[in-house]
């Protein structure tokens, strides 16, 4: 009996489900009252935003279809944008997105996500997320210890404790980030009983999120951090490894453990493995001082440090950028963190358009973040990014050349404000969120 | 049990709309404004308007905790139970990990129904003991009475209010005919004793809001 009643409650209400869909399809094409297209264009407009789905009585939604009928359409992004649930859950996304090599947003909030998301909040210049020197931890009167796990070498350094604690205990996170001044790395000292004491030092060359746990876990353990160059370019730049790879650059800078005659071909590497090489080793130089071995760790600042995991060769480099050294002996050997810039010429130079006083060389992640985020196509990829955020649809920076150059200048004419893109982006026309309406 | 089953037969729901029309918009204009103030609808300046081009956005689907959320914002829960959390915690290694329709899966609806089932129940513990004007959902169904006391125009109240509240948009006549025939069935398979008990209206409401908090809307944005 039971069964023959759950066969039913299927069939109907599938049927009902069916029937609703097309009822809406069809009441999509009608006209539709004036007002009842604020309010409906004002729901789209605020969830989209937020990224929840809104009560119908929530005072907002009237609030942002006034601001609507007005014309005033950026003051009713502004109003959407109020909700917590924009950092919380629509930037928090995107940001866990960029955080890791899965590029996945079913990972815990991060040290990664939390610079993102106070960086947008406090509507701060965006590009200092290569290259500042700050991250964000909970206001301890906001979220207390005894409550978050947030020692600072043990919970934040070296574990994600502190940023998977607050959100699994439902912190509002856009409103208990606070921003701190100065990067931390893990510095450990022997005690009178040479038992191993941990404490923290300034970073030496603290680069925004570049240096962040998330990311340093995710490009520069194990490896030969050339994947930290290749994901930096491919989340800020909206560039794969075969998009800017160019054989015709110089090969000076690629190391040693890169096989110059793959399979007794030398013409395989000229046209195929240098590509890649000639880019991501010419900037790796500016990681060679990283590692990351249960933490982040700048070689060079932790000198007679007996840290965990500690490895370093004469010159603070990391040896895993010299290893393999006899696959081809005349490589280049890595004795500093300089890097040279081989992506500035060809098509490189026009998509990128490097731009600054200095665009061929520098020193450091600090110099190799300020060089990326200088550049146009960094506005055009947070432009991106935001669009395809808020606005479902993709932006394809090659084919959408006019709409990328139009969102990047308007970026930067807002100082590179991630909040301020988002509500301008979500009121164009093109993002297809408000009803356009003419006369 | 029963209401196990009950909520997976209502995840069916969900399946045939995705399967059914997973390219359709939902960008409908509400046609029902019922939760707002009408006069203040003057305060909407009407500037010269002969055409409309309506918002051209796509579907997108909503992520796990996107969903989650979105329930507990239209359900107006802000602080949610250990049930739910519970729930969620079960269910959400079946939600989607991103916002392509694509990711769409039946595991998918049948937690996110049963997720729905535990914040309804939220909803009804947080309702029933209020007065009638009180209440944003349940109407003036009496809870404390069995299924037969709830009267038809009760039961299409609440349907409406679920809908309004949850989704922004009235109940349609084919919603509200099809659920009428859900109620049909349910009180049929009753039997004499399950039919008489007090906790049979409340299993009717909880069904039917787990319906509609799980639908299309429910999943995508």
């Amino acid at each position: 009996m039971r069964h023959s009643l759950m066969a039913k409650s299927l069939a109907v209400i599938g049927l009902m489900s069916v029937l609703t869909s097309y009822a809406e399809f069809a009441h999509a094409q009608s006209a539709v009252p004036a007002a009842d297209l604020y309010i409906s264009d004002a729901k789209r407009l605020y969830e989209r935003l937020a990224g929840v789905k809104v009560p119908l009585d929530d005072v907002r939604i009237r609030e942002i279809a006034l601001s609507l009928s007005k014309g005033d359409n950026l003051e009713a992004a502004r109003r959407a944008t109020e909700h917590p649930s924009f950092l919380n859950l629509t930037v928090k996304q995107m940001a866990l997105k960029l955080s890791t090599r899965e590029e996945a947003i079913n990972v815990p909030f991060n040290d990664f996500a939390a610079s993102f998301l106070g960086v947008t909040r406090d509507r701060t210049d965006s590009r200092e997320l290569l290259f500042g020197n700050f991250f964000y931890i909970a206001d301890p009167a906001l979220a207390p210890a005894d409550k978050v796990r947030s020692n600072l070498v043990s919970d934040i350094l070296s574990s994600n404790n502190h940023y998977s604690d607050l959100e699994s205990k439902n912190y509002d996170l856009g409103a208990v980030l606070k921003r701190q001044p100065m990067q931390q790395i893990v510095y450990a000292t022997n005690d009178k009983d040479k038992m191993i004491v941990e404490a923290t030092v300034n970073s030496p060359d603290a680069a925004g999120v570049l240096t962040s746990r998330s990311f340093t876990s995710s490009h520069l353990s194990a490896g030969t951090n050339r994947r930290a160059v290749e994901y930096t370019f491919r989340e800020f730049l909206c560039l794969r490894i075969e998009d800017w790879a160019d054989t015709r650059a110089s090969d000076l800078r690629i190391g040693r453990d890169i096989d110059r005659f793959p399979g007794g071909d030398h013409n395989k590497f000229a046209t195929t493995c240098k590509g890649c090489h000639t880019g991501m080793d010419g900037f790796r130089g500016a990681f060679a001082k990283w590692d990351y071995t249960d933490m982040p760790k700048n070689i060079d600042a932790l000198k007679g440090s007996p840290n965990r995991g500690y490895n370093a060769d004469a010159n603070g480099v990391a040896p895993k950028l010299n290893q393999n050294g006899t696959v081809f002996p005349n490589g280049y050997v890595t004795i500093d963190n300089s890097f040279v810039n081989n992506s500035n010429m060809g098509t490189n130079s026009s998509v990128i358009e490097w731009r600054g006083d200095n665009i061929t060389k520098g020193n450091g992640v600090k110099e190799f973040g300020k060089l990326v985020s200088n550049t146009k196509r960094f506005s055009q990829c947070m432009s991106k990014r935001i669009f395809e955020s808020v606005c479902r649809k993709t932006l394809d920076l090659t084919s959408q050349t006019e709409l990328a150059k139009r969102y990047a200048e308007e970026f930067e004419k807002q100082n590179y404000r991630i909040k301020d893109m988002y509500e301008f982006i979500s009121v164009q026309p093109e993002c297809g969120l408000i009803s356009q309406r003419g006369t | 049990m029963f209401l196990k089953r009950t909520l997976l037969a209502i995840a069916s729901i969900g399946l045939l709309s995705i399967y059914g029309f997973n390219c359709a918009k939902t960008n409908t204009p509400l046609e029902d404004l019922s939760a707002f103030d009408h006069n203040s609808i003057n305060e909407f300046s009407e500037p010269e308007q002969t055409m409309y081009k309506l918002a051209d956005s796509p579907v997108a689907l909503l992520s796990g905790e996107q969903v989650y959320r979105s329930m507990l914002s239209v359900a107006g829960i802000s602080a949610p139970s250990n049930e739910i959390i519970g729930e969620y915690n079960r269910r959400k290694g079946s939600f989607a990990t991103g916002n392509s329709v694509e990711l769409m899966n039946s595991p998918m609806v049948i937690g996110m129904t049963s997720l729905g089932g535990e914040i309804c129940n939220s909803i009804i513990n947080r309702e029933k003991p209020l007065k009638i004007e009180s209440r944003k959902y349940l109407g003036s169904v009496d809870l404390s009475k069995n299924v037969a006391a709830v009267t038809a125009e009760q039961y299409a109240e609440i349907i409406y209010n679920f809908s309004n509240y949850f989704w922004g948009r009235p109940v349609t006549e084919e919603e509200q005919g099809i659920l009428n025939e859900f109620r049909t069935s349910y009180e049929t398979a009753l039997s004499a004793t399950d039919k008489a008990a007090v906790a049979s209206s409340t299993k009717l409401v909880l069904s039917t809001c787990a319906a509609l908090i799980s639908t299309f809307d429910a999943m995508t944005y």
